[in-house]
């Protein structure tokens, strides 16, 4: 049943990261809504279950985006996998550590992209890249916290009608 | 019996590692191999999504039509408040009937476009854009069914807008100019120097092998040249913000921007081939 609600909410959030989400863009930076729920994964979901949520929102995104196909799934699942395997040793809860971990996880998701893009097609970038990256990073962690409250009532809502566990 | 439990959940942990190293791994190799060619998972997702996009694009086309109508009727005053209403009443009445004819509007101006040119176009709405930020495309609403193939060049009245690189039934992928896997063959209008230019993942592009002997000026306007076979040639491709000459490098360093607005493109046209 999790699965269900996983690919339910992804189909959502890139509905609206393909459509009006470009209308929120600064300086052409828009927040990744499925790094931000793969990050959600890793710590909410139980056992290796965010991982899992991590590798399938990846690929998912991958079928909507038009880079290398498998590198959101890399990205989102190491994500989520390394989350998932965190939450019981550090504290993952409240405002602060959102942030935190939503900046450093769009950091290691971007760069891992640029890393991807230059030993694949040997692509460069100028000057703009770490402008990018930082804006990028700190656009998720300003947005994560509100993200995550939304993700909570939407996995409430779907308890609520199916009266089954996902956590 | 908790030491055997937890090598176990240990091995489980380390093979799924290992399964999403390898997984995505075999996707990206299988993915650089075939280049810009889409696999069959983007088809299937390009199929599942376009009924959503389309909805969700006609949805807030009305709704910011609407927005753009009420603040024309903020602060008016009380004496005219009934009457206004009325207005506004009529306004969202005939919102979109308006935002037809604002749209055929457009459509027509595009139409021009083509006239006399040796190709003949076909106009698409932008249904959507990439799901991530890295990768610049955006989705439009014809597809194989309007008689779209792969390569096919995409434009706007203001310059090109990039290719197609990935053609479902009813929607189509497009490549933007600003990608950084996107490269035009380009000369400058006036001097006719040549140059590539490419994207870098950024609101502009950069043009890259134009000599430091070369005289570049800001506001040089690159077309593109017609080689390559996918853009026709005299399209506006962008102009130059910046021209920088480092000493130590072959070439100049241009930083142009796009002739089309991509960030607020609602329009766009196909290219296709006159039979």
């Amino acid at each position: 049943m999790w699965i269900i609600f996983i690919v339910f909410l992804l189909l959502l959030l890139i509905s609206i990261q393909t459509t009006f989400l470009s209308l929120f863009a600064i300086s052409g930076i828009v927040p990744d809504l499925v790094l931000i729920f793969a990050v959600y994964c890793g710590i909410k979901l139980k056992d290796s279950r965010g991982a899992y949520a991590g590798l399938i929102s990846g690929f998912i995104q991958d079928c909507f985006s038009g880079g290398v196909l498998g590198f959101n799934t890399l990205s989102k699942s190491l994500i989520a996998y390394v989350f998932s395997h965190l939450k019981d040793k550090i504290m993952v809860e409240g405002i602060v550590p959102i942030c935190f971990f939503l900046f450093i996880s769009s950091v290691f998701d971007s760069t891992l992209f640029f890393c991807i893009q230059f030993l694949l097609f040997k692509n460069e970038w100028g000057e703009a890249l770490v402008p990018a990256i930082l804006g990028f990073s700190l656009y998720n962690a300003v947005i994560g916290p509100l993200s995550f409250w939304a993700f909570e009532e939407c996995k409430r809502w779907f308890l609520q009608k199916t009266s089954t566990e996902i956590m | 019996m908790f030491p055997e439990r937890g090598t176990k959940s240990k091995r489980k942990s380390l093979f799924l590692l290992a399964f999403i190293l390898i997984f995505s791994f075999t996707l990206m190799t299988v993915s650089a191999k075939h280049d810009k060619m889409p696999l069959f998972p983007e088809f299937l997702a390009l199929a599942v999504l376009e009924p959503i996009q389309t909805k969700t694009t006609d949805a807030l086309k009305f709704v910011s039509d609407g927005i753009d109508h009420y603040f024309n009727l903020v602060d008016v005053s009380k004496e005219n408040e009934i009457l206004k209403k009325e207005i506004a009443s009529l306004h969202n009445e005939n919102n979109q009937l308006r935002e037809e004819i604002k749209s055929s509007v457009r459509l027509d101006g595009l139409q021009k476009f083509s006239k006399g040119k040796e190709y003949s176009v076909l106009p698409a709405t932008v249904i959507g854009r990439d799901a991530t930020q890295w990768s610049k495309m955006i989705f439009l609403d014809k597809g194989t069914n309007d008689g779209v193939k792969e390569s096919f060049a995409v434009v706007s009245p203001l310059g090109v807008v990039g290719q197609i690189v990935q053609a479902g039934p009813n929607s189509s992928k497009v490549l933007l100019i600003t990608d950084s896997r996107s490269a035009v063959d380009a000369i400058f209008q006036e001097s006719r120097t040549r140059g590539v230019v490419v994207g870098n993942g950024s609101l502009n592009c950069d043009m890259k092998f134009v000599a430091l002997t070369e005289e570049v000026n800001e506001g040089d306007v690159a077309i593109s040249s017609g080689l390559g076979g996918i853009y026709p040639k005299g399209l506006v491709v962008g102009r130059v913000i910046s021209a920088v000459k480092k000493q130590q490098s072959l070439f100049q360093t241009l930083s142009v921007v796009p002739g089309a607005d991509l960030s607020h493109l609602e329009e766009a046209l196909i290219v296709l081939p006159k039979t």
